[in-house]
C-alpha cells in the first residue's frame, strides 16, 4: 500500500516538475461543421465533436454548428456525441491553415454506447464502463418547478429513492441509493460538482422549534440552478470506490453547461422564463364547525362533557386548513450565453427564482450568476478552466414541527384548533383586527385575550406574525489546468473553493401568544461554512493502436472543511418595532451560543482501464483515504475495487437472438462511509448547561465531559458485489440494464449505549452488520421514429431487500419516537437483529370493547384495569420460559409482551416510467413513480383520531366521529395507525410547442412555449397527505407521517427564446 | 504545492471549541468546575428516579387523562407494578433512573482520577465531597437495582480497577454497601462541618452521616438477597444506625423548623418553611438538591402536579402527578402536613383566583380516580409540597429538594432504637412526638406504651405523612416487608412476585454489558 502512496506522490511530483513548454508548432488546420437529426434534418445542439486522438473539439451551438481550431493537418478522424443519439464518425484531411467542411446526420438512439460518461477523475465511453453507472438527461429531467439537482434524480434512475422531506419550498431530500447503506451515519451520497465533491451541509442554523424540534433543514443544493447542469451520472456501486470513505451512499456528479465555440456568428443567448401555481392537492377529512358544535352539544347530553363545553363553542365555521392553504405562485428567469473562439470559450448564466409555498409566508429567493470559462494554449497542450458560482437563497419559513411536542407549530394547530370561532374578529373598542386566541374570553370575541402560554395557538396567527428568515450567500469556485507532459501523459491540477455563509434570523413578537410568554424573543444566529480541496491527477493514456486500449491515473486529493457558528438571543421587549434587529433592547440576554469544528480528508488514489478488442474490458481502482475525524490509530483506510465486463454480443460463438448488444458487468469493491462528526473519537469537556450548578445562591460553571473517547471509531466498510447484464435490441433502440447487487455493510457506526459508568450513555461505535440486496431493471426504448414523430420511453424498477444482521451484543435500538400530546417520545420503531431497518414494533389493535369484554391483562376479572365500553382492545400475550408468545386475551393497556413487530416502512418495489416524444412542432413528456409494499405510521391519525380532544376545546379527524371509541380513550400506538402507504404518481406531465419567432424580432432560433404539471394525481389507499414522507424521528426511522407541510401540485407555463 | 503535502497528510485532531481533560482538572477552579458538574447530576434524580420510587408506590399515581398521559403506557406500567425487563416504564424511567446514576458515579470518577495527579491546597476536601457523592449515586443503584459494579480508579483501594469504559460484572449488593460505607467512614474527616452561606448546599460531615444513618437503617435490605422468592435479610446494623444518628443530633448545628422557631403565623408554616422557595436557609436541612429559579436550574414539580390552569407565567403545568384516595385519607385531618394535598375546589397557585378546567368549568380536584386509563382532568388529588416560588421564572422554582432533615434522622434513630430492643420503646415514641409535635394543635402525640410492633407500624405510618412525595416510600415499604401489599390500580399478580422490590435492569442494558445478569424474577 505504502508503495502505491508513494507512487501517487511520485506522480504528483512529476505533475508539478515537468513543465517543459517549449513544444514545436505542428502545421494545423481549421474543422467546421453541422450536425443535423437524421430524419427530422434539423439542426441538434449540444452535440459535443471531438477530433479523436487529440484534445481538440467543440459543442454545437443552437443552429447545431461547430468550427474546431488548431487540429492538426492531414487525416483525422471526427466523432459527434450526444445522449440520446448514435455517435458516428467522419474522416477528414484537414488542409493546412485551410477549412474543412463536414455534416454529421445522427440518428436517435435509447442508448449510445459511445456516450461519454463523467466517472470518478475523469470520463469513460459507456462501453468501456463495468460499474454500474446511471445517467439522467439533465434537460428531460428540468421539468416542472424544479428547486434543486435532487428533484431531478427522482423515477429516473434505477436503485436511487429520493424522498423530498415535506412539501415546503426549497425542502431538503433523502436521497437513498440501493436502500442506503448506513444505519446512523450518513446516508447521503457524495456530491462533486465539476469533479470536486461539495460538502452539503445546512447553510443555515437549524432555528427554533415552536414546542418541538424545529422543520428539517432546507436543502443546501437550492443554491445551483438545474439549467446550468449538463449531465449527472450516478455511481452506485463499487465503482464509486475512487471516492473511497466517502463513496458507500453512492456519488453522485454533476456536470455543468460549458461553453461553446460560436463559429464566428456571436455568442448564443438563451432565455427562459416560467411562471407557477401551486396548491395542494389534498385537505385531512376533519370534523367541521358543524359537525363540531353538534358533537359537543351531544356530549354535554350524555354527560361526557359539561355544559361549560358549550359556552366555548362559536358560531363560525372555520376551516383552518383552507384558511392557512392558499395558492403559491413561482416565477423563474434563465438568462444565459455563450460563445468564445476556438480557443477560449465561455458561459455566463443569471437565475432569478421565486417560489412561495403553499402556505401563507413560506417560500424561497435565489439569485445566482454563473461564470465558466474554458481556454486552451500551447497547441492546446494547456487548458485551463475556470467555474465560478455566486449564489444568495433567501429563506422565507414558517414554524412547524419534524415532530410536534404537544405545543406544534403550524400544521399541529391547523388539524386542532377550534372550527368554530373566527379567525380573525375586531376589537369591538378599537375596531382594530385581532386573531382570536384560546386565552379570548368569548368565541367570536376578541375584546380581551391576553397573551402567554397556551397549547393552542391560531395558526393563521403564527404563520404571520412569527418572523423567521434566513439568507444564504454562498461562493463556489473552482479552477482546473490540464497539462499534456507528453503525448499519452497529463497532468491536472483542480483547486475548489466553496463558502457559505447564512444568517437565520427570528422573531416572536409580543402580540403572538408563542412570543408574549417570553415578552418577544428575537434571535439571530450565523454559520459559515468552508471547503477547500485540493486535486493533483496524472492521466496516462497511450493509443496503443490495434486490440489493445489501456488508460491509468493516479492522484492526491487534499480537502479541508471548517464549519462554525455564532448566535446570540434576546427576550423582554417593549416593542415589536424591531423585530430581530434590536436585540440589544430586550431586558433579558441569553447566553450565546458559538461552536467551530474543523475536519481534514486526504486521499491517494489510482485506477487503471484495460480494453480488449472492445470485447472485454477491466477496471481496477484502489485509494488510500486518511481522515482527520477517526480515532488516533484508525486514521487511514483503503478502498480497493474490480470491475470487468465481457460484450458477448461480438463473440461469434454467442447466437446474437434479437440482441444488438449484450454484455455481462461483475465487480467488487469496498467502500467506506465517514458520517462521523469532527472529535467523535475523543472525550471532550464543555460546560454545557446541564452542569451548572448552585452554591448558595449563584449558579456555578460545571465542566463535565460530554463525550465519551472511542480511539477504535473508525469508517464503516461496505463491501459491494454487483453483477449486470446490459442488453440492447433492434440496433440499440430498445437498451438497458438488469443488475443484482449485494451490500455488506460492517462496522456500522451507531450510536449506542455503553457500558455503565460512564460519563455519558452512549457513543458512536463501530457494531453491527447490515446486507442490502437487490435487482434493478432499467430499459430505455426509442419506440417510434419517424421525420417529424417520435416517441421514447424509460423504465426503472428496483426492489431492495434491507436486513439487519448484527447489531454487536445489543438485543434491539429503539427508534421512530413518536411525538404529540399523550406519546412523549414513545418510541414505533426497533433495529432489530434479523429483521430489516424501519420495523415497526407495538401492540396489535383488536378492535373497540363493546360490551362485556372480559378481565384485563391480569385474566382475573373484576379489577379496576378491566376494559370497558369504549376503550381500544389490542392482543396480550404471555411469555414462556423459551421465550415464546401465547395469546391470551385482550388488554386496554398494553404492557411488556404485547409488543411485537408490526410491519415495515421500506418498499418492495419501486418504479419509474418516463416517456417523451413529439409530433412535428408539438412535444409532450410524462413521469410517472411509484413504490410498493411500504407501511407507513399515520401518526397525524393517532393523536387526531381522538374524541377526547373535544374535552380540551380541539378538533379532530371527521373519521373518530364513527368508529366507536369512547369519548375518553387517549391515543394509543398500534397497528390501527399503520397503513399500506403503495402509491402510483403522476409527478409530471409537460405539453410545448416549438415554433420559429416571427421574422421582425430577428430572433433566428428556435422558441418554445410550455405547460407543465407537477404531482398531478396519486394513486393510494392511505388516508393522510401523502404516503411518500421523510420524519428524522430517531435513527433509521422511516416511515412516519405526523404533520408534514403538504407536498404541492404545480401547474407552470414557460417560455424559452433563443437568439 | 508540493510543499503542503507532508503537512497535508496531519490529521491529528484539536477541538476549538471544547477541551479535553489530559490536563484540565489542574487547579481549585477547574476541580471546582468538575464538582459542580457532579452536584449537577442531582438534579437528574429527580426525574426518572423520583418518578419510579414515588410511582411504583401509593403515593404517587398518574393516571391517563383523556388525550394526555398514556405516553406508551409507562405510567400504567410503573404503577401498576407490571413491568418486565422489556416493558415501556423499564425502557423509558427506568432505564433513565439506571442510567442518570451510573453518569453521576462516572462523573465523579473522572474528576477524582484526574484530581490524583495534582496537588493543590484545598484538594482534599474536594476529593472528600467527590467521594461521598459518588457514594451517594452507588446507594441509589444499589437502593433500586441491588448489586452492580464498582467502579473506580483510586489508588490504594484494591476494589478499583480503573475507570475504563468496559463491560464489568455485578459486585454483589453486600460489596457495594461495603463499598459505600467505607466510603463514607473514609471521606468523612475531610469535610468541612458546615459552609458559610455563599457555599450553601455543598457536602458536610453530618451530610456523609445522614447517608451513613440512611445505610444502615435498611442494612438488612442491602445487605439482603433478592431472589424470584423475594427477600432474603441480610445482617442488621440498627447500633450503627442510632450511633451515626446521634452525631447528626447531637452536632448541635441543626434544629427541626417549627412555627416557633421560624417566626411565622400559619399553624403548620414552620413545616412547610423546609420546603419554600427560601428554604434553602432551613436549619433542618442536611442534604439537599439545590435549586436556582434560572433556566436549567430550577426545581418543575409544579409543572407534574398542577393543572393547565393553575399557573401563570410563560410555562404550562402538565396536569399529571396525583395521588390515591387511600393515601389522601391516611392523614389525619388535623395533621397540618395534609396541607399538601390540593383536593376540592382550586385556585391558580400564582395568582390566587379561583381557576377553571380546559373546559370552563370550576377546577375541583375530586380524590376519587374510577379508572386509571381514562381519567378526567379533574380527578385525583394533587401533591403541592413544594409551594411555587414567588419569583419563578417559566418552569423553574427555587425551592431547593431535600434529600435528608433532621426529621429523618429523628425517624431513623427511633426505629433503629424500637429494632434494637422493646425496651427502648418510650425512647423511640418520644422521638416520634417530636416531630409530631410542630404539625398538630393541640398536639397530639403517641402513647409511650406502645408495642413493638404498634411502633413499627407508627414508624411507616409517620415516614409517609412526613415524606410522601420525597422519594422514601419505595424504599420504607420495602424495610417494612409492604411492598407487594395491594392499593388502588395495582396489578393483583404483583402482590405474589415478591422480587420486585427490586428493579429489572432494562433489556437495552444488559445488551450494552454482557457480564451483567438480570435480577431474579425478571
Amino acid at each position: 500500500m505504502a508503495v502505491v502512496r508513494r507512487l501517487s506522490l511520485a506522480l504528483v511530483v512529476a505533475v508539478l516538475c515537468s513543465f517543459r513548454l517549449g513544444a514545436q508548432a505542428a502545421p494545423t488546420g481549421t474543422v467546421t461543421g453541422r450536425v443535423i437529426d437524421a430524419l427530422s434534418q434539423q439542426p441538434v445542439a449540444d452535440v459535443q465533436i471531438v477530433v479523436e486522438g487529440t484534445r481538440r473539439g467543440a459543442i454545437t451551438g443552437a443552429d447545431g454548428t461547430f468550427t474546431i481550431g488548431g487540429v492538426p493537418a492531414g487525416s483525422q478522424t471526427v466523432r459527434a456525441r450526444r445522449i440520446g443519439f448514435s455517435a458516428p464518425v467522419q474522416i477528414v484531411a484537414v488542409p493546412t491553415n485551410g477549412t474543412v467542411s463536414v455534416v454529421f446526420p445522427l440518428e436517435r438512439q435509447a442508448v449510445s454506447l459511445e456516450d461519454v460518461v463523467t466517472t470518478g477523475y475523469g470520463t469513460q465511453r459507456r462501453v468501456a464502463i463495468t460499474g454500474s453507472v446511471a445517467t439522467v438527461d439533465a434537460d428531460q429531467a428540468n421539468v416542472g418547478v424544479i428547486a434543486n439537482v435532487n428533484q431531478m434524480i427522482q423515477g429516473r434512475a434505477a436503485g436511487v429513492q429520493m424522498t423530498s422531506n415535506s412539501g415546503e419550498p426549497g425542502a431538503g431530500a433523502q436521497i437513498t441509493i440501493r436502500g442506503g447503506s448506513s444505519i446512523s451515519a450518513s446516508n447521503e451520497p457524495l456530491y462533486v460538482i465539476d469533479g470536486v465533491p461539495i460538502s452539503n451541509v445546512e447553510t443555515e442554523n437549524a432555528g427554533i422549534g415552536i414546542g418541538g424540534s424545529p422543520p428539517l433543514p432546507r436543502s443546501p443544493l437550492t443554491l445551483l440552478n438545474p439549467a446550468d447542469i449538463a449531465s449527472i451520472s450516478i455511481l452506485k456501486d463499487a465503482s464509486a470506490a475512487i471516492y473511497g470513505t466517502r463513496a458507500s451512499n453512492g456519488v453522485i456528479l454533476i456536470e455543468t453547461k460549458k461553453g461553446t465555440s460560436s463559429g464566428g456568428t456571436g455568442p448564443s443567448i438563451d432565455y427562459e422564463f416560467y411562471a407557477g401555481s401551486a396548491s395542494a392537492p389534498k385537505r385531512l377529512d376533519l370534523v367541521t364547525g358543524d359537525q363540531y358544535r353538534q358533537y359537543v352539544t351531544d356530549q354535554v347530553a350524555a354527560g361526557v362533557l359539561t355544559a361549560a363545553s358549550l359556552a366555548k363553542l362559536g358560531t363560525a365555521n372555520t376551516n383552518w386548513q383552507d384558511a392557512l392553504l392558499r395558492s403559491g405562485a413561482t416565477f423563474n428567469h434563465n438568462l444565459s450565453f455563450a460563445g468564445g473562439s476556438t480557443s477560449t470559450q465561455y458561459r455566463a448564466s443569471l437565475n432569478f427564482m421565486n417560489q412561495d409555498g403553499i402556505i401563507e409566508s413560506s417560500g424561497f429567493k435565489r439569485t445566482q450568476a454563473r461564470l465558466n470559462g474554458t481556454h486552451q494554449a500551447i497547441d492546446g497542450r494547456l487548458r485551463l478552466g475556470l467555474n465560478m458560482t455566486g449564489s444568495q437563497v433567501k429563506n422565507d419559513y414558517i414554524p412547524f414541527e419534524n415532530d410536534g411536542g404537544f405545543e406544534g407549530g403550524t400544521f399541529l394547530n391547523m388539524v386542532q384548533f377550534n372550527p368554530t370561532v373566527p379567525i380573525i374578529a375586531s376589537d369591538p373598542v378599537t375596531g382594530i383586527p385581532k386573531y382570536w386566541e384560546i386565552t379570548c374570553a368569548a368565541p367570536q370575541d376578541v375584546t380581551t385575550c391576553p397573551g402567554g402560554a397556551a397549547s393552542d395557538r391560531n395558526p393563521v396567527g403564527l404563520v404571520n406574525q412569527i418572523q423567521d428568515f434566513g439568507t444564504s450567500t454562498r461562493l463556489l469556485g473552482n479552477g482546473t489546468v490540464d497539462f499534456d507532459l507528453f503525448t499519452p501523459l497529463t497532468a491536472r491540477l483542480v483547486v475548489g473553493v466553496d463558502r457559505s455563509d447564512g444568517n437565520r434570523s427570528t422573531y416572536w413578537p409580543l402580540a403572538s401568544p408563542a412570543g408574549a410568554g417570553f415578552g418577544g424573543r428575537a434571535r439571530q444566529a450565523d454559520r459559515t461554512n468552508l471547503s477547500k480541496t485540493l486535486q493533483t491527477v496524472l492521466t496516462y493514456h497511450p493509443e496503443l493502436g490495434g486490440d489493445h486500449s489501456f488508460d491509468a491515473l493516479g492522484g492526491y486529493e487534499y480537502n479541508d472543511y471548517t464549519l462554525s457558528e455564532f448566535g446570540a438571543e434576546a427576550q423582554g421587549f417593549l416593542t415589536d418595532a424591531l423585530g430581530f434587529n434590536g436585540l440589544s433592547t430586550g431586558a433579558k440576554l441569553i447566553t450565546p451560543f458559538s461552536f467551530k469544528e474543523d475536519s481534514r480528508l486526504v486521499g491517494f488514489f489510482t485506477k487503471l482501464n484495460y480494453g480488449f478488442r472492445e470485447k472485454y474490458f477491466l477496471t481496477a481502482s484502489w485509494r488510500r483515504d486518511g481522515s482527520s475525524r477517526f480515532g488516533e490509530g484508525n486514521k487511514w483506510a483503503v478502498f480497493p475495487a474490480i470491475s470487468g465486463s465481457w460484450r458477448l454480443s461480438q463473440e461469434s460463438f454467442v447466437p446474437k437472438g434479437p440482441f444488438s448488444e449484450l454484455r455481462l458487468r461483475a465487480g467488487w469493491g469496498r467502500l467506506g462511509n465517514p458520517g462521523v462528526p469532527p472529535y467523535a473519537s475523543l472525550i471532550k469537556l464543555s460546560a454545557d448547561a446541564g452542569s451548572r450548578y448552585v452554591f448558595g445562591d449563584q449558579p456555578v460553571v460545571g465542566f463535565v465531559p460530554i463525550s465519551n473517547p472511542n480511539p477504535n471509531l473508525r469508517w464503516e466498510t461496505t463491501d459491494q458485489t454487483n453483477i449486470a447484464l446490459d442488453y440492447g435490441f433492434m440496433n440499440n433502440r430498445f437498451a438497458g440494464s438488469l443488475e443484482y447487487y449485494v451490500k455488506n455493510t460492517h462496522d456500522l457506526l451507531i450510536r449506542i449505549p455503553v457500558p455503565l459508568p460512564a460519563v455519558v450513555g452512549d457513543r458512536l461505535e463501530n457494531v453491527g452488520r447490515m446486507r442490502n440486496k437487490g435487482v434493478e431493471f432499467s430499459m430505455d426504448a426509442q419506440v417510434f421514429n419517424r421525420p417529424t414523430t417520435n416517441w421514447s420511453a424509460g423504465l426503472v424498477f428496483s426492489a431492495d431487500r434491507n436486513r439487519v444482521l448484527d447489531l454487536g451484543t445489543r438485543p434491539f435500538i429503539i427508534t421512530g419516537i413518536m411525538s404529540g400530546q399523550g406519546q412523549s417520545g414513545a418510541p414505533s420503531q426497533r433495529i432489530i437483529p434479523g429483521q430489516p431497518l424501519g420495523t415497526f414494533y407495538g401492540p396489535q389493535f383488536v378492535g373497540v370493547c363493546v360490551s362485556n369484554c372480559g378481565p384485563g391483562a391480569d385474566g382475573v376479572a373484576g379489577n379496576a384495569d378491566d376494559p370497558k365500553v369504549g376503550q381500544q382492545l389490542f392482543n396480550h400475550y404471555t411469555v414462556d420460559t423459551n421465550g415464546n408468545l401465547t395469546l391470551a386475551g385482550t388488554t386496554n393497556a398494553p404492557g411488556g409482551n404485547d409488543f411485537v413487530i408490526l410491519g415495515n416502512a421500506l418498499p418492495t418495489w419501486t418504479l419509474g416510467f418516463r416517456t417523451s416524444g413529439n409530433i412535428g412542432k408539438f412535444d409532450l413528456s410524462m413521469l410517472i413513480n411509484s413504490q410498493h409494499g411500504m407501511k407507513v405510521l399515520n401518526e397525524t391519525a393517532l393523536v387526531y383520531a381522538t374524541k377526547s380532544n373535544a374535552k380540551n376545546n380541539k378538533n379532530f379527524l371527521a373519521s373518530a366521529l364513527n368508529d366507536g371509541v369512547g369519548p375518553s380513550e387517549p391515543s394509543i400506538f398500534s397497528d390501527r395507525f399503520i397503513e399500506d402507504g403503495s402509491f402510483i404518481r403522476l409527478q409530471n406531465v409537460t405539453v410545448g410547442y416549438t415554433f420559429d419567432m416571427p421574422s421582425f424580432t430577428r430572433i433566428a432560433r428556435g422558441s418554445r412555449v410550455y405547460l407543465s404539471g407537477d404531482n398531478l394525481l396519486l394513486g393510494t389507499s392511505y388516508t393522510g397527505y401523502d404516503p411518500e414522507v421523510y420524519t428524522n424521528a430517531d435513527i433509521a426511522s422511516r416511515g412516519i407521517d405526523y404533520l408534514h407541510y403538504p407536498r404541492p401540485r404545480t401547474i407552470t407555463g414557460g417560455i424559452r427564446v433563443a437568439f | 504545492m508540493l510543499l503542503l503535502a507532508p503537512a497535508c497528510t496531519d490529521l491529528t485532531e484539536v477541538p476549538s471549541s471544547s477541551i479535553t481533560p489530559e490536563h484540565f482538572y489542574s487547579n481549585e477552579t477547574e476541580a471546582v468546575g468538575g464538582l459542580a458538574s457532579v452536584y449537577a447530576g442531582l438534579r437528574s434524580l429527580n426525574d426518572d428516579y423520583y418518578n419510579v420510587t414515588e410511582v411504583s408506590t401509593d403515593e404517587i399515581i398518574v393516571p391517563t387523562r383523556g388525550t394526555d398521559w398514556y405516553d406508551n403506557g409507562t405510567w400504567l406500567d410503573l404503577h401498576r407494578q407490571t413491568w418486565t425487563a422489556n416493558s415501556p416504564a423499564t425502557l423509558a424511567n427506568i432505564n433513565g433512573a439506571w442510567t442518570n446514576l451510573w453518569n453521576g458515579v462516572a462523573r465523579a470518577n473522572v474528576v477524582l482520577d484526574a484530581l490524583q495527579h495534582v496537588n493543590f491546597a484545598t484538594k482534599p476536601g474536594i476529593v472528600a465531597e467527590l467521594r461521598v457523592l459518588r457514594a451517594l449515586y452507588y446507594y441509589g443503584l444499589m437502593d433500586m437495582f441491588g448489586g452492580v459494579q464498582i467502579v473506580c480508579s483510586d489508588e490504594g483501594n484494591p476494589l478499583c480497577t480503573g475507570i475504563g469504559i468496559e463491560p464489568r460484572e455485578r459486585n454483589t449488593r453486600t460489596e457495594v454497601f461495603n463499598f459505600i460505607e467505607s466510603e463514607l467512614i473514609a471521606a468523612r474527616p475531610g469535610l468541612k462541618d458546615k459552609w458559610d452561606a455563599s457555599m450553601n448546599g455543598r457536602i458536610t460531615q453530618s451530610a456523609a452521616d445522614a447517608l451513613l444513618a440512611s445505610v444502615y437503617v435498611n442494612a438488612q435490605v442491602f445487605t439482603g438477597d433478592v431472589t424470584a422468592a423475594g427477600l432474603q435479610k441480610g445482617t442488621a446494623r440498627w447500633q450503627d444506625a442510632v450511633t451515626v444518628s446521634d452525631r447528626i443530633l447531637n452536632s448541635g448545628l441543626y434544629s427541626l423548623a417549627t412555627d416557633a422557631s421560624v417566626g411565622c403565623s400559619t399553624p403548620g408554616c414552620g413545616w412547610r418553611s423546609n420546603f419554600r422557595a427560601d428554604n434553602g436557609n432551613s436549619k433542618e436541612n442536611i442534604l439537599v438538591v439545590k435549586y436556582l429559579n434560572q433556566p436549567g436550574l430550577g426545581l418543575n414539580f409544579v409543572m407534574r402536579a398542577l393543572h393547565y390552569n393553575q399557573y401563570s407565567g410563560g410555562e404550562t403545568p402538565w396536569n399529571g402527578f396525583s395521588t390515591i384516595a387511600d393515601t389522601y385519607n391516611a392523614f389525619d385531618p388535623a395533621d397540618l402536613r395534609r396541607q399538601i394535598f390540593l383536593a376540592g375546589p382550586q385556585i391558580n397557585q400564582v395568582t390566587g383566583l379561583p381557576a377553571k378546567d380546559r373546559a370552563g368549568n370550576p377546577l375541583v380536584f375530586d380524590p376519587n380516580i374510577p379508572n386509571d386509563a381514562q381519567t378526567g382532568e379533574g380527578n385525583g388529588v394533587r401533591i403541592l409540597k413544594w409551594p411555587v416560588d414567588p419569583n419563578h421564572l417559566d418552569r423553574e422554582n427555587g425551592n431547593d429538594y431535600t434529600i435528608f432533615r433532621l426529621a429523618e434522622i429523628y425517624l431513623i434513630k427511633a426505629e433503629a432504637l424500637n429494632e434494637l430492643s422493646p425496651a427502648n420503646g418510650p425512647a423511640a415514641v418520644a422521638l416520634i412526638n417530636t416531630i409530631r409535635a410542630r404539625v398538630f394543635n393541640p398536639p397530639k402525640p403517641l402513647a409511650t406504651t406502645l408495642t413493638q410492633q404498634q411502633i413499627r407500624d407508627a414508624i411507616l405510618n409517620e415516614r409517609l405523612f412526613e415524606f410522601t412525595a420525597e422519594a422514601k416510600r419505595r424504599q420504607d415499604l420495602i424495610r417494612f416487608g409492604q411492598y407487594n401489599r395491594p392499593w388502588l390500580f395495582k396489578d393483583p399478580a404483583s402482590l405474589t412476585q415478591l422480587y420486585r422490590v427490586l428493579m429489572p435492569i432494562p433489556l437495552t442494558q444488559l445488551g450494552t454489558n454482557p457480564k451483567l445478569v438480570q435480577n431474579a424474577g425478571y
